[in-house]
């Protein structure tokens, strides 16, 4: 479907299945489906160069199709949280920069996998602590790991300094190893009031080690104490207490 | 009686067509005259997409055009046996013609500037959106909003669903939306 919408099948075949599927429903259906998602992955800034040039020639180019393109921004806008969005690409150089240069460090601007993968191996074999901040791109995502002797009860809180321009925190929570749950959902609180909440919290596997990851806007970092509650099922998991200071 | 069938600008189809080949045209296409009047919005949205996916300047034309020329021929007394199939086959002369046409008028595709990424949208698109989503059932909803903001082979986990459901029927629910959204979108 992808060949025949991105005009990658030969005139003949093109013309075969077009008689198909105007003649049956589902496949119609199918085909604009397939449709939807080429426009919303060209939205979030996915794909090659020369996937997004093809949907940009053969989808996007037609009158109205401009609809199409606009309720799929708007759609991306509305519904995408601010850590799925995609990063603009001059971040992402800034990122591989930083990765090459100052080899292990907490905090690095992310989005694609490869430098996510990278993030994971470098904090394996070095035992980084917390955040150690060097300054950030602006726009970037600053990640930060707590762990698992954060646990409430424990004796010492864990301070992150976030740097200035960081727009998006991602915090890896380490988890005691069962506590994976399908349904986990996360809570930030200050105060006694609870500031930004997520559901469900993407949990891994890195080495024998099960974490959680939360993302949640800077701006709402602002320096202060923060207690962060996994829960799953009504039931909570593990607590884990923060102390954010300004870079 | 049921209203005759709209083609683009708002023009009844009669205004181009016989009253005979008019006739033709929804004897085929269903059994009484509502049955047939939407069955006639099928085919016409189906040709309006053949004609976006070859690429021809003003699909809704090319459309058009083509269900014209099946109501003449079948007014002629010119049999089908499945009007889906015989539509393709004229609509493919059809965007042949157009993209001849459009190659001899040296008329060049349009070409779009785009944006890379999100792009912007217009507040009232996004108005229009809102609007609609906190119009859908709670349930559809929330399949949305989750399928856009998380994982989505661990979203069809959780709900015991293969992905390729779960796909479907968010696409139903965006369909929904997207139709929605131009509506309330050209009412502002």
């Amino acid at each position: 479907m992808i060949a025949y919408l991105l005009h990658e099948m030969p005139e003949d075949d093109r013309a075969d299945f077009s008689e198909d599927w105007m003649a049956d429903a589902a496949l119609h259906e199918e085909l604009r489906g397939v449709e939807a998602e080429l426009i919303d992955e060209y939205v979030r800034g996915d794909g090659t160069s020369e996937r997004r040039s093809r949907v940009e020639s053969y989808l996007l180019s037609q009158d109205g199709q401009e609809k199409k393109l606009e309720f799929a921004r708007a759609l991306h806008r509305e519904l995408v949280p601010p850590g799925r969005r995609s990063v603009p690409r001059a971040w992402l150089g800034a990122a591989a920069a930083i990765v090459v240069l100052a080899g292990a460090s907490a905090w690095l601007a992310l989005e694609n996998r490869a430098l996510h993968e990278r993030m994971g191996e470098l904090r394996a074999t070095s035992k980084l602590p917390v955040g150690s901040p060097v300054g950030a791109p602006a726009g970037s995502v600053f990640e930060a790991m707590l762990p698992l002797d954060s646990l409430r009860g424990a004796n010492r809180d864990t301070t992150i300094a976030l740097p200035r321009g960081a727009s998006v925190v991602r915090l890896d929570l380490e988890m005691e190893s069962g506590d994976e749950r399908a349904d986990t959902a996360a809570e930030v609180s200050a105060a006694g009031a609870a500031i930004w909440r997520q559901w469900p919290v993407r949990e891994e596997r890195r080495g024998s080690v099960p974490v959680a990851s939360i993302w949640i806007p800077a701006a709402l970092l602002a320096p202060g104490h923060y207690e962060i509650r996994l829960t799953a099922a009504g039931k909570a998991l593990a607590y884990y207490r923060v102390d954010v200071t300004a870079h | 009686m049921t209203d005759l069938p709209k083609q683009s600008g708002g023009r009844q189809k009669a205004g181009d067509l016989s009253r005979e080949a008019l006739d033709a045209l929804l004897a085929a296409l269903g059994p009484d005259r509502t049955a047939a009047a939407h069955e006639y919005e099928v085919l016409r949205n189906r040709l309006v997409d053949l004609f976006i996916w070859e690429r021809c300047p003003e699909p809704e034309l090319g459309a058009d055009e083509t269900l014209n020329r099946m109501a003449r021929r079948m007014a002629e007394g010119e049999a089908i046996a499945n009007p889906y199939r015989y539509a393709h086959r004229i609509a493919r002369m059809v965007v042949l013609e157009t993209i001849r046409k459009a190659q001899r008028e040296r008329t060049a595709l349009r070409e779009l500037g785009f944006t890379m990424g999100e792009g912007p949208v217009s507040e009232t698109s996004l108005a229009a959106l809102r609007k609609c989503l906190a119009a859908l059932p709670a349930d559809s909803r929330k399949l949305i909003e989750q399928y856009y903001s998380m994982d989505r082979e661990q979203l069809a986990a959780a709900m015991e669903i293969s992905v390729n459901t779960l796909r479907n029927r968010a696409l139903r629910i965006r369909e929904r939306l997207y139709a929605c959204m131009m509506r309330r979108r050209d009412e502002s």
